[in-house]
């Protein structure tokens, strides 16, 4: 009764809330974030080797290069970040007894990410998806969740990991 | 009105005692009276804003250590203390949907 009649008034004038969140977002894990900035690295990679051909650059060339190497930048650290909450936050030691190769799997994420923002290298950015990719998979399996791999619908049409949700 | 005030809760952290989704009714004014471990309290956390929380302990400083009901909560070292004016008030009533009262 009290809470239908207090619910109709919250959805008139809401009351202020109080939050009883877990980590603030709460369980809310999922890889993809990870897997799609790696495709944006590829990407960016890319579309700065279209512009290496290039002998010198104009003043819109050169904008567009540093906003290039910035995305680059900022999704390698999205990547970094996006693992790191992963395996510090949702991998705990039940998952770890399952696949004891994730704490190094999670290292050498860090590594190839550094490696791939430090470089224009489309092979090493590649070796990197890889990597979050099999990430990705040791995470849905830790979910029981089936995955298969699919190219991904859009440039850089790169291999991704994709949780099969309907199966489950 | 009277120091006291409703809350819409939202997440898990104080469940199954405070559920997701249900109200709270929060009194300021006794905050007057000392502060007791295992009262609920809302609380203007200074990095989580207003959330609500279980009394784990009152320190000998006076401090107000605050914890969830289930273990998918923060911790009482993560949340970190909190001064007594920052608390907005007790939890005295919680409507749940199932509520008949």
């Amino acid at each position: 009764m009290i809470f239908n009649l207090l619910k109709k008034i919250d959805d008139k004038h809401p009351f202020e809330q109080a939050s009883a969140h877990c980590d603030i977002p709460c369980k809310i894990y999922d890889p993809i974030t990870a897997q799609i900035a790696v495709l944006t690295m590829i990407r960016m990679v890319d579309l700065l080797e279209e512009l290496r051909e290039k002998e010198s650059f104009s003043l819109e060339q050169q904008a567009t290069f540093t906003r290039l190497v910035n995305e680059k930048e900022v999704h390698g650290s999205r990547v970094k970040e996006e693992i790191r909450i992963i395996w510090g936050d949702y991998i705990k030691q039940p998952q770890l007894d399952e696949h004891n190769e994730l704490h190094t799997l999670t290292h050498e994420i860090m590594l190839a990410t550094s490696f791939a923002k430090q470089n224009i290298n489309r092979a090493a950015t590649v070796k990197l998806l890889d990597k979050v990719n099999t990430f990705a998979a040791i995470f849905w399996q830790t979910k029981g969740v089936s995955t298969f791999s699919a190219i991904c619908p859009y440039p850089p049409a790169e291999m991704l990991i994709y949780p099969d949700l309907k199966e489950s | 009105m009277f120091g006291l005030k409703v809350f819409k809760v939202t997440g898990e952290s104080m469940a199954p005692a405070i559920p997701s989704g249900c109200f709270i009714l929060s009194a300021k004014w006794l905050m007057m009276l000392p502060i007791r471990t295992g009262q609920r309290m809302v609380i203007n956390h200074p990095k989580y804003g207003i959330i609500v929380k279980k009394v784990a302990i009152v320190d000998k400083n006076g401090f107000v250590w605050s914890k969830g009901e289930n273990k998918d909560s923060l911790s009482v070292e993560q949340l970190g203390p909190v001064y007594k004016h920052q608390i907005l008030g007790r939890v005295i009533r919680v409507f749940t949907r199932n509520t008949t009262k």
